[in-house]
């Protein structure tokens, strides 16, 4: 039972089910599309992790504290693996829609809840293996590894998402909790615990440069603290670096037990949580004056309830939009040291300019909000409801790009009002920071329709599944990271010496703009016609 | 008011609807019967416009479903066999959207709500969100939004279930009222004794085709609908 379960849930989460709806097997290059897209998001952020721990791996042994390289690995593969499971726990065992179906049937809730962590499980360790093998393979290429520390090694790697998993299934019952409805302003408390979370996190991780600058000068004093501060990761590195055993049984201990307990706990309360009455208060209705608005405003205002009622929709969509409102905020409190910081930045670069970079960052910000390419499966089974209404599907389109531009364009406009404010000194600097993100934006939101009228996915049973798993937000997000990242390096390396900065980018803002015209003029017609026929 | 001419929708290769026709004029109620899986709900979304069909024609009010969609969806209220409405709204909101997308004003908006939401009891929760509503509270609401809008044509897939007796009677009382005022229903049920008591005219499908149709005295003759059905489902008739 807890197998078959397993399959179910592990089925539910994969972002490759909406490839086969209808019963259609994809083709060919649809399944190639698909494999490349996923070895470029592992070899992404496998590069990411790698050239953290390059940084790192030196240092640390000629410091004499190599222990640290595998505590800082334990600790940034726990970050990492609650980060990325704490809002799908949430709405994987708390919040699922079919849990009432499943309770109903005779399954032991125990076993509802063991195939559910059996399905995080999995991920958590997938996420781990993305930290774990540039590491390693760092770790080896330097000589300082042993076989006995390998050994122990791959002991913790098997371990340490039981520690990570223990933390998120304790978030998530707290956020399901929060979530529960009695709250007033839930959604915003939620939304506001998951940003702190992940402030604090990318706080210590943009800072990693200033710590490691510490630990040279301080090396003993601050290895001592982070011993005392995180014993689990002393544990892990200490066994590794040492080919510890009694070190590798006290980490042993501190994955085991949190896990057992946590475990323990929750197999206790879970038909408790899950039948626990949480419903609103009940309000009585009072007629207001109703004021009438059109069919595209009414689109709009719906699709921008459901985004909001949802704090994993927001942070999962929108996070793009959350840091450029911060950095705007921190550019105006901290102005003196972020445009030192960027001085510091431009010394490597001195080819580029200041407003350039900007517009930039702000693109760069914007492609983490992936909202529009989940809209259209986020329908779900309500999908009649807008097919039935006497409403061109080219409105319902626009509506959900309407929506995405009022996540996305919106707040980073403001934040390029802001940074214009403060270092554009012409009226040309003021153009590029506002404008040329904007046209990479808009292609964004149109473009993010169309990934998703490509690839629907309206089976889900929890939305953090469409936000965060499924094909079309994946590709819009990477994807247009890919761009921005393909139109950079093909400006270093063979335009550079050809035209200014400033052109080129004004170049690439035309074709982001023929691109959201070519997407919109798709979405008139065989966008509009797909919609009808879903 | 409502025109099906030889429609045919195949799913990869089974005739879910198999040259189905049939004719509601303004003022009937239609009855739509038949077992599970004999394509009625295939048939209702297809005159929705909600699937696309193979071949055939279906009118409404004269407009072409195919080539006339809006036109069309405009002078129908569907509502499904489940109804999965917007959970993340409260009641008021959604009545207001579809209100809105169907451009109805904001003072005849309001006297409607008044009226059928106070029919079927459902005022004091219009505040409430949707997702914490009942089955029932559910139908009703997707009743009241049906009626909002005042449209010439009723699609109902299975109405009745998950209401109570009075709102039952009460949704009975409208469509008998709304046909009297020139309007039609068009409406699928297992429920025999309903139909038969409420429907101007019956048809009956199998297979996906349509295997007696007409005025609803007609059909039955001296039988009573059940007898009709069965025999017509063992092939006697």
């Amino acid at each position: 039972m807890i197998f078959t379960l397993y399959k179910l849930n592990l089925q539910a989460l994969l972002p490759g089910r909406s490839w086969a709806r209808g019963g259609r097997k994809p083709g060919k290059v649809k399944i190639i599309l698909l494999a490349a897209l996923y070895i470029y998001v592992v070899a992404a952020l496998m590069f990411t992790f790698g050239v953290l721990f390059n940084v790192l791996l030196e240092p640390l042994y000629a410091l004499g504290v190599g222990w640290m390289y595998f505590a800082l690995f334990a600790a940034s593969s726990f970050a990492l693996g609650v980060l990325g499971t704490v809002f799908i726990a949430a709405a994987h065992l708390f919040g699922a829609k079919d849990n009432e179906m499943l309770l109903a049937m005779p399954i032991k809730p125990v076993h509802i809840l063991v195939s559910r962590v059996a399905v995080l499980l999995t991920f958590e360790y997938g996420s781990s293996l993305l930290v774990c093998l540039p590491a390693v393979f760092l770790w080896l290429r330097s000589g300082h590894g042993s076989a006995g520390g390998m050994a122990l090694f791959v002991f913790g790697f098997l371990l340490l998402p039981l520690l990570a998993i223990s933390v998120s299934l304790l978030l998530a019952w707290l956020l399901s909790v929060f979530g529960g409805g009695k709250t007033r302003g839930k959604n915003i408390l939620t939304l506001v615990l998951s940003v702190g979370f992940l402030f604090a996190y990318l706080y210590g991780y943009s800072n990693i440069q200033r710590y490691l600058g510490e630990l040279v000068t301080r090396g003993e004093e601050i290895a001592e603290a982070f011993r005392k501060a995180a014993p689990p990761f002393y544990a892990f590195g200490a066994a590794v670096a040492g080919a510890d055993i009694g070190q590798a049984a006290v980490f042993a201990l501190w994955a085991i037990v949190p896990f057992g307990a946590v475990c323990a706990l929750l197999s206790a309360r879970y038909l408790k949580i899950l039948t626990a009455n949480r419903g609103s208060v009940k309000v009585k209705y009072r007629e207001k004056k109703t004021r009438a608005s059109g069919a595209a405003a009414a689109l709009v205002k719906k699709e921008f309830a459901h985004y909001w009622n949802c704090p994993a929709v927001v942070l999962n969509t929108s996070l793009g939009s959350i840091f450029a409102l911060a950095g705007a905020a921190a550019l105006i409190v901290k102005r003196t040291d972020i445009l030192a910081y960027i001085g510091q930045i431009l010394a490597a670069a001195p080819w580029v300019p200041l407003p350039a970079l900007a517009a930039f960052a702000v693109m760069t910000l914007g492609t983490v909000n992936s909202l529009s390419a989940s809209l259209i499966s986020l329908e779900g089974k309500h999908l009649w409801i807008t097919q039935c209404a006497p409403v061109p599907p080219q409105t319902v389109l626009l509506s959900k790009v309407c929506v995405h531009m009022l996540v996305s364009s919106f707040p980073c406009l403001a934040a390029s009002i802001v940074v214009s404010a403060v270092i554009a000194d012409s009226a040309a600097e003021w153009l590029t920071i506002l404008v040329i993100p904007q046209t990479f934006l808009a292609l964004i939101a149109f473009g993010g329709v169309a990934l998703n009228l490509a690839f629907p996915r309206f089976d889900w049973i929890s939305e953090t599944h469409v936000v965060k798993r499924s094909v079309s937000a994946i590709l819009s997000m990477y994807g247009s990271i890919a761009l921005l990242a393909g139109l950079a390096l093909l400006y270093a390396f063979p335009l550079r010496s050809a035209l200014p900065l400033e052109v080129y980018m004004w170049l690439c803002a035309a074709l982001f703009t023929a691109g959201a015209i070519a997407v919109f003029a798709y979405l008139q017609k065989g966008g509009a016609a797909k919609f009808e026929k879903m | 008011m409502l025109k099906i001419e030889r429609i045919v929708k195949t799913y990869g290769g089974k005739r879910a609807v198999d040259g189905l026709s049939l004719r509601i004029r303004p003022g009937e109620i239609c009855g739509f019967i038949g077992h599970n899986g004999a394509g009625k709900t295939t048939t209702i979304k297809l005159v929705c416009g909600i699937l696309e069909f193979d071949s055939g024609e279906i009118t409404v009010g004269g407009h072409s479903v195919k080539t006339e969609p809006l036109a069309c969806k405009r002078q129908i209220a569907y509502i499904p066999d489940n109804p999965d409405l917007y959970d993340f709204v409260s009641g008021i909101k959604y009545l207001n959207f579809i209100a809105d997308v169907y451009g109805v004003d904001a003072e005849t908006r309001g006297e409607r709500i008044r009226e059928y939401a106070g029919l079927f009891e459902l005022t004091d929760d219009l505040s409430g969100l949707v997702s914490s509503y009942s089955h029932g509270m559910k139908q009703k609401l997707a009743l009241v939004s049906a009626l909002i809008h005042d449209p010439k044509l009723y699609i109902l897939d299975e109405p009745f279930v998950g209401l109570d007796p009075k709102a039952a009677r009460t949704v009975k009382d409208i469509m008998r009222a709304k046909c009297d005022a020139g309007c039609s229903v068009f409406f699928s049920t297992h429920i025999l004794e309903v139909a038969e008591r409420l429907c101007d005219q019956i048809a009956i499908i199998k297979n996906g085709k349509l295997v007696a149709s007409g005025e609803t005295e007609r059909i039955l003759g001296d039988s009573s609908l059940e007898d009709v059905f069965f025999e017509l489902e063992e092939g006697k008739i």
